[in-house]
This record gives structure tokens, C-alpha cells and sequence, in this order.
């Protein structure tokens, strides 16, 4: 369904020598029709700038990404403008993501007038329909966003994308600002709407456990490269790169009695306008070795589809 | 919207600022009813009279009733700062939605116009454009729309600037709705507030342009009954009679002051923070 292949973006800093960024340096993955990509990495690491890539909301600097065989980075404005309603996105802070001067009802019904998906005389019918289907009441219709809580109007964002019927979502954090409680509604939300509609998913978090709970795949990436991916319980049960171990030791245990082996990365994320040679993660890498410094490694494919770049895995 | 009203109507310097104007606008508009005298009618036998109760502010050195005259001016500045001030909103508005939405080397151009008109004192300029134009009512509202506009394009291109950057607007996009439809339903609506401000504060301050670009003559031209014009007229009379420049003077004075009150008001009541914003 959605195919990446090399996917680069940098963006360009500095007023007298040109430095590059690169945020996005290389990124090759697929997602398979009604399945969920987990995009994780931490804060900088360019997993935003994928979600916005892949929409086009930004240019790539490099790459291809084919939604449904089409090179949408080959589509002229007019085309691009055609596919877009197939192809969403839910964004980190829903309080930002409604115009704050459309009550909910007029946000859910521009799609709806866009694209005439129904007569005039249905819209309101529809309106209701989607409002209660994501779980708001009939009275937040006209309401403002800023009289919405943050849950709510996420709930509403989910409303208005629905409207346009999408096959492909991109959640960009979607639960990251609020709060635990309203975290699993949301999600118990995604996933509904998901099965109902047989969406496709790019998940993008930083945090483990929810994409435990939300993915079939995950992407781990890290210094805009990828490092490891994998089916969601492979990576869960044998994480191979280093990185990938270090994340998952990070999650938080129930149980104060557990004992766990927790790996404490050292330093800083570098810089990427500079990143290191070799491999990306050697500076901080507890088992690091000379290869590592001078050579960069490729992705290999250790079994069912589990592939990872690290060169102590030969 | 409602809200605003309601915070307006807790502010009694705005209130008093908003009864004023609503005032002069009445009997701006009801002038030929009301006036008792024909601003440009000569009574040569009641030359320089001063207040009586024939003539309440007397008469200027042609017989004219003051008064009459007064009320007149009303009309005549009140209506033109108001086609100026909707000329240079539209024009500002636009130009700005333009500069920041588009970006590039069309920001680029506006905005070093915009800088090159505001490096010079708009009333110079004015005073330039409307002397190359020749006086008349007229070219001084074409020299001021022609100036003006650069202050809304500014505000406008900073608050378009940042609201382009807000995750409705790339909702938006992704949604596939076109840059027309994303600047004119999404942009506008949401950088409007300030613009409504300075509109109601630069009512009063294009009042005092109108004036004092008739005082100097490239203006209204006698007979008409402009305050800036009437001042002038009555200037050789200052010390014999000085209700003629009094009470021009006077209205001058209380419609830019009431305009200024309101616009402070709504400034308030629209956003307390907007006061960081209208400074720069």
C-alpha cells in the first residue's frame, strides 16, 4: 500500500557556508494494506518529518514514496490535490489542529462540502453520525475548539478525517499531550476506527507501550536513519541493535521487585548536521567495535522479514 | 463576538468614546436636516458675529453660520476617513495575505515597499503625493489610501506568517483544499482582530491627516465646510475672532480623541496580549 524507497530530506542551515540537516537520511520501508507501522525513536530524530514526507506536506529532498503503485512525488498540484483526501493525518496537538475560528460541526463539514460526499440535505445527518461515532455529544456540533478539552477535540479531528473516508492515516503522537486516562480512550478510539474502516497506519510515537498496544510493525529510527524493523512481538521478545535494546530496557516495569537488566545510553543524540562517521549510533554504543567508526552498516534481513544495521550481527 | 460587546460595555472610556462617535455620526447624517443655517450661504451684513443666539458659534468673515458649517464637516470627515480607512484594509489586507502566504520573492518585494514607505512620515508623503495630484478632497483621499496601506500589510504579514504555520492550516493541505480556499477560510478569519483595531485607531489619526493637509490647502478647497479647511480660513481673524478656530479646532480634538478610546477599548477587550503586538 505505502513504499518508501530511499527517502532523504535535509534541510539547509547557516547563513554563509551551507550546512545541511539530515533530518531524513535514507529511509526505505513498506506498509502492507490494514496494517500499522510503528515509527519509534527519540525527540530529533526525524520521525516527524517522515510523517510530513510522506504526505507531501513537505518535499523530500530525495526518494520515492509510491501510495498504491503512484510515485506521489511525481503528481503535478492538481493530481496531488486529487489523491490527498485518501491520505490523512492526526497530529500531536489537537488544540492546534482545528481552525479555532470554525466551531466542530463547520471543521467537520468542510470535507464533507469539498468533496460533496453528501447531498446538502444529509450533511447534518452525517455530521451527527461521525460525532457520535468517535464519541462526542450532538452539543459539541457548535461548539469552539478552545471550549473542546484536548481529548475532545482530537475526538473531533478523528471525526473530520473520517468524513473524507481515508485508506491511509498518519498519527503523528496522537496521544503524547493528554492525559493517561484520555491516552487509552484514544487509543481504544484508533483502534475501533481502524478495524471499522480497514485503515492503514503510520504510528508515530516515541512512547513503547503504546505502540506495543497499537502495531504490527515496528520502524526504530534513529539519526534520521532506520536501525531496526520488525514485526511488533519479534522486536518485543529479541531486539537485535543495541539502540533497539536500549529503548525497550527504558520502559517502565510494574513491578518494583523486577529485576532487569536496564542499559543507561551515555551523551547526547549528535548533532545532525554533522553526524558521526560509520555508524550513527557508534558514539554511544556499549559494544561498539573499530568496524563500527568507519564502516556504515546495511540493513540485513535475519529472518521474517526482521531486519536490522548493526555490524555485530553478521 | 458576543463577549467583546460585553467586555466593550464595561469600559466607560471606550463607551464614552463609542457614544461620541455614534453622536457625530447621527448628525453627520442627518446634516441638512438639523443644521439652521446653509454652510455656504453669504450673510455679508453678519460678518464675525460671535455667539448669540441667532448664530451658536457665531459667524465666520463671510456670514457663514459656524455652526452649520461645523456640522458639515462632520459629514465630510467622517465619510472620507471611512473610504480611506476600507481602501487601505482592503489594500493592506490583501498585500499582506499575499506577502506571508505566498512567501518568496513576492514577500520579498512587497515587504521592501512596504519599508520604503514607512521610512518616511506618512503625513510628508502624503503631503508630496497630494501636491504632485494637486489639491482637491479628492487626491488627498487617493495620497493617503496610497500610504496608509503599508501598516495593515505589516501587521497582516506577521500574524499570516504565523498562523501558516499552525497544524489547521497542514490539516488543511492534507485535506486538499487549495491555497485560495486555505487563505481565504482558514488565514484571514484568524488574523483579522488586530487589523479591526488599527482600523478604529487610524480612523481619528486620517481625520487629523484630512485636516491638516486642507489646513495647508492641498485639501478641501473653500467653500467647503472641512475643519481643516475652516481653520485655515479663519486664521487672519485669530485674534478678533477666535471662535472661528475654536470650535473647528474643538471637533477635531473630541472625534480623534473618541476614536482613539474605542480603538483602545476593543484592543483590550479582543486580546490583552495584543498590546506587545500593535507596539512593534
Amino acid at each position: 500500500m505505502i513504499k518508501v524507497e530511499n527517502l532523504k530530506k535535509y534541510f539547509s542551515t547557516g547563513m554563509f557556508s551551507k550546512k545541511y540537516v539530515r533530518a531524513v537520511d535514507g529511509l526505505s520501508f513498506a506498509i502492507e494494506k490494514g496494517e500499522t507501522l510503528g515509527l519509534v525513536g527519540e525527540s530529533g530524530c526525524g520521525k516527524t518529518t517522515v510523517g510530513r514526507l510522506i504526505l507531501r506536506l513537505i518535499e523530500p529532498t530525495e526518494g520515492k514514496i509510491f501510495f498504491k503503485n503512484t510515485n506521489i512525488l511525481e503528481l503535478n498540484k492538481k493530481d496531488l490535490r486529487k489523491l490527498r483526501p485518501k491520505m490523512q493525518i492526526i497530529f500531536q496537538d489537537p488544540d492546534s489542529s482545528l481552525d479555532p475560528r470554525m466551531k466542530i460541526g463547520e471543521s467537520i463539514a468542510e470535507p464533507l462540502k469539498l468533496y460533496n460526499i453528501v447531498s446538502k440535505n444529509g450533511r447534518e445527518e452525517k455530521i451527527s453520525e461521525l460525532i457520535e461515532m468517535v464519541g462526542l455529544n450532538p452539543e459539541h456540533i457548535n461548539r469552539y475548539p478552545h471550549e473542546l478539552s484536548g481529548g475532545q477535540n482530537q475526538r473531533a479531528v478523528i471525526a473530520r478525517i473520517l468524513a473524507i473516508n481515508p485508506k491511509f492515516i498518519v498519527a503523528d503522537e496522537p496521544t503524547s499531550s493528554l492525559d493517561v486516562n484520555v491516552q487509552a480512550q484514544m487509543l481504544f478510539l484508533l483502534k475501533k476506527v481502524r478495524e471499522k474502516f480497514g485503515l492503514t497506519c503510520l504510528f508515530i510515537s516515541h512512547d513503547l507501550e503504546v505502540i506495543k498496544v497499537m502495531t504490527d510493525k515496528i520502524a526504530v529510527m534513529y539519526l534520521g536513519k532506520l536501525v531496526e524493523v520488525g514485526k511488533t512481538s519479534d522486536i518485543f521478545n529479541g531486539a537485535v541493535h543495541p539502540y533497539t535494546q536500549a529503548l525497550l530496557s527504558a520502559i517502565p516495569v510494574l513491578d518494583p521487585e523486577a529485576k532487569r537488566k536496564r542499559i543507561v545510553l551515555g551523551g547526547e543524540i549528535p548533532n545532525p548536521i554533522n553526524p558521526p562517521s560509520g555508524c550513527s549510533f557508534h558514539t554511544r554504543c556499549p559494544y561498539r567495535e573499530r568496524i563500527c567508526e568507519i564502516e556504515e552498516p546495511m540493513m540485513i534481513d535475519i529472518g521474517d522479514g526482521h531486519q536490522v544495521a548493526c555490524h555485530l550481527n553478521r | 463576538m458576543m463577549s467583546i460587546v460585553q467586555q466593550l460595555k464595561k469600559d466607560k472610556i471606550a463607551m464614552i468614546g463609542a457614544v461620541i462617535i455614534l453622536f457625530l455620526a447621527g448628525i453627520a447624517i442627518l446634516a441638512p436636516h438639523i443644521t439652521p443655517y446653509d454652510p455656504i450661504e453669504l450673510d455679508l451684513e453678519n460678518r464675525l458675529s460671535s455667539s448669540d443666539v441667532n448664530h451658536l458659534m457665531g459667524t465666520d468673515n463671510l456670514g457663514r453660520d459656524v455652526l452649520s458649517r461645523v456640522i458639515y464637516g462632520a459629514r465630510i470627515s467622517l465619510s472620507m476617513a471611512t473610504v480611506v480607512v476600507v481602501i487601505v484594509m482592503l489594500l493592506g489586507i490583501a498585500m499582506g495575505t499575499i506577502a506571508g502566504y505566498l512567501g518568496g520573492i513576492i514577500d520579498g518585494t512587497i515587504m521592501r515597499v512596504v519599508d520604503v514607505l514607512l521610512a518616511f512620515p506618512n503625513i510628508i508623503l502624503a503631503l508630496v503625493i497630494a501636491g504632485i495630484l494637486g489639491p482637491s478632497l479628492t487626491n488627498v483621499m487617493i495620497a493617503l489610501s496610497a500610504i496608509w496601506w503599508v501598516g495593515y500589510a505589516r501587521i497582516i504579514r506577521g500574524s499570516v506568517l504565523s498562523v501558516k504555520e499552525k497544524e489547521f492550516v497542514e490539516a488543511a493541505r492534507a485535506m486538499g483544499c487549495s491555497d485560495t480556499h486555505i487563505a481565504i477560510r482558514h488565514i484571514l478569519p484568524n488574523v483579522l482582530s488586530p487589523v479591526i483595531v488599527l482600523a478604529t485607531l487610524d480612523m481619528g489619526h486620517i481625520i487629523l491627516s484630512i485636516a491638516a493637509l486642507s489646513f495647508l490647502g492641498l485639501g478641501a478647497q473653500p467653500p467647503i465646510p472641512e475643519w481643516g479647511t475652516m481653520l485655515n480660513e479663519g486664521r487672519p481673524f485669530m485674534e478678533t475672532a477666535p471662535h472661528l478656530m475654536i470650535f473647528p479646532g474643538l471637533m477635531i480634538m473630541v472625534v480623534v480623541l473618541a476614536f482613539n478610546f474605542l480603538g483602545d477599548g476593543l484592543r483590550d477587550a479582543l486580546d490583552p496580549r495584543m498590546k506587545e503586538v500593535m507596539m512593534k
